[in-house]
């Protein structure tokens, strides 16, 4: 018997070996590390000389990192429920059933498949300059120039609004969540003399919450990371630090300047927000999310 | 009656179809002015009035941009990308499936712990483990190498990865295991012969997104990598911006629309497959 136990752990671990070693050395140590770095002055090239809370006082003194905040905060609490409401109303139109709605599915969703990579954000960059395409189009209607990436009160608003033309993520995962939805429920519904916009609000809604809440904690997550869009689509952080995003801020602090004892400090306070963010969500998921299917998901 | 409502329907349908049409348009525009201004000559693409498509069809674009770097051209940068992408994609399939069959069908202390582990490294920002990786990668000799880039793929290739693959294989019935099992096939077999070739869609889901995740990586390239000759095409796209700046712009637009277009194929590719699998199995961020 305790051969056979023996013999089950040896093949469980080595079964999940690569990921427990990768486990160990790429997070484990890597966060103690972290944790550990940003109570010193490390610049890679020396010795870390552990200095107390000195990183974090600095950091709270630095304008800098009172923009890129300011920055990153501004990004997710516009961004996020504009990205997750045109993805929700995308969702619920491409759930009717019409002609080519496959098709239709398929190239609104492209925009997110390739919408991560550094191409795109060159497109926009391309397309929205002061002498790009969208300005010679203005032009041409005879209508004025936008500023809307060198101007520092447009380009962050600029940054957030493209964010609309990737909902495609957020789309698919509403639109899974419509399928769920019983029929039944709208057409008692539809008997009992209920309207459009009260059946989306006392159906629709509510059986949606489990997703929107899922599509929220991803999207607040993926909104503080926030790196790609902030140094290329207007050049390293835009003018005047207008779309200075704090990941840009820890990256140039640990890469450009070796600050990286700093950025080991800044890293931790960004895990900080984003836990608080994460947990702030769950907290008050009881309040607003409706799980229907919890008693079929038990069952399985 | 009814034949007025069905006439209301069609008359509903019609406006939808010109209303998706019309956004369509909308969402595509960006792309096809990518597209259609690779080939224009460079002094007319940001003329007024906007042109729709090219006057003048041509070349020039990206053969200017693909050799712009004087001594790396842009096919060495192809290279290191696709090897790059490769090597990572190739390795997150096997390891994670591995790990995945373990987590799903095998038995062992603290596997409970081990997984919520796992789920908890998603919620990590890899912000703070990029500094210390980074030493790491200094004692390993592997700063301003390629493989700094794809050696994470050797450990089960992200949480999410195998997170997808081990909801797959709680779907599959353990009765094949068990029957294999009393047939005297060891767990090893049991994975590669049995679990394995059953995990295909899953699998092609996981091949999809991790090509797109490596291939379009900026960050971890911009990271480790310093020397131009190992620059990935993300990164070389970035110096392109930086260096050709105003004058150049056609050969940058030429290049940016090339590095779009294994994105653009690899999604008409498996549209259809993993369209499916991200409404059954839900996320990806």
């Amino acid at each position: 018997m305790l051969m056979m136990d023996k013999r089950r752990n040896f093949e469980g671990f080595f079964f999940i070996g690569p990921w427990l070693l990768g486990f160990i050395v790429f997070t484990i140590i890597p966060v103690v590390v972290s944790l550990y770095l940003a109570f010193t002055d490390y610049n890679f090239f020396g010795k870390p000389n552990w200095i107390g809370l000195e990183n974090f006082k600095k950091l709270f003194q630095s304008d800098t990192f009172w923009q890129s905040l300011r920055v990153t905060f501004t990004y997710a609490f516009l961004s996020v429920p504009l990205h997750l409401s045109t993805a929700l109303l995308a969702a619920m139109v491409l759930n009717i059933k019409i002609k080519g709605i496959g098709f239709y599915r398929t190239v609104f969703y492209l925009p997110a498949f390739v919408g991560n990579s550094i191409g795109v954000a060159a497109m926009w960059r391309l397309l929205l300059s002061n002498d790009g395409a969208v300005n010679s189009i203005l032009l041409s209607l005879g209508l004025q120039k936008i500023r809307f990436l060198n101007d520092i009160n447009n380009v962050l608003y600029t940054i957030i609004l493209i964010q609309v033309w990737v909902l495609g993520t957020a789309m698919l995962v509403f639109l899974a969540g419509l399928q769920q939805i019983p029929q039944e429920l709208y057409d008692s519904a539809k008997v009992d003399g209920a309207g459009g916009f009260r059946r989306f609000r006392s159906i629709t809604l509510p059986m949606l919450t489990p997703v929107i809440f899922f599509n929220l904690v991803m999207g607040i997550i993926g909104a503080m990371k926030v790196f790609t869009a902030g140094y290329v689509i207007a050049p390293k952080g835009g003018p005047a630090h207008a779309s200075y995003f704090y990941v840009i801020y820890l990256y140039q602090e640990a890469f450009k300047y070796f600050h990286m004892g700093y950025a080991s400090a800044l890293a931790w306070v960004l895990f900080l927000i984003i836990l608080f963010f994460t947990l702030l969500t769950f907290k008050s998921s009881k309040l607003w999310v409706f799980y229907e299917v919890e008693v079929k998901e038990g069952s399985k | 009656m009814k034949y007025s409502s069905r006439l209301i329907l069609k008359y509903k349908h019609a406006v939808l179809h010109i209303l998706l049409i019309f956004f369509m348009g909308i969402f595509i525009f960006p792309l096809f002015w990518l597209f259609t201004s690779t080939f224009k000559p460079v002094n007319t693409i940001f003329r007024i009035p906007f042109e729709w498509l090219p006057e003048k069809w041509t070349l020039e674009n990206i053969i200017t941009g693909w050799n712009f770097f004087p001594g790396v051209s842009f096919t060495r940068l192809y290279m290191n990308t696709m090897y790059v992408t490769i090597v990572a994609v190739v390795a997150t399939i096997f390891t994670a499936s591995m790990v995945a069959f373990g987590f799903a069908r095998l038995n062992f202390k603290g596997k409970k712990y081990l997984f919520i582990a796992l789920l908890a490294t998603m919620m990590l920002p890899s912000q703070v483990t990029l500094v210390p990786t980074y030493v790491i990668f200094k004692y390993l000799h592997l700063l301003d190498t390629l493989p700094a880039l794809y050696i994470g793929a050797f450990f089960g290739g992200g949480a999410f990865y195998i997170f997808l693959i081990r909801q797959f294989i709680m779907g599959l019935p353990i009765e094949m295991d068990e029957s294999a099992q009393l047939d005297g096939a060891s767990t090893f077999r049991i994975f590669l012969q049995i679990i394995f070739p059953l995990c295909q869609p899953v699998l092609l889901t996981v091949f999809v997104f991790s090509f797109a995740d490596n291939y379009s990586d900026f960050f971890t390239p911009l990271v480790f990598l310093n020397t131009v000759t190992k620059f990935t095409v993300p990164v070389g796209i970035n110096m392109f911006l930086d260096d050709a700046g105003a004058g150049n712009v056609g050969a940058v637009i030429a290049m940016t629309t090339l590095s779009i277009i294994p994105l653009i194929i690899m999604y008409f590719f498996a549209q259809k497959q993993f369209m499916q699998g991200i409404s059954t199995t839900g996320l990806k961020g």
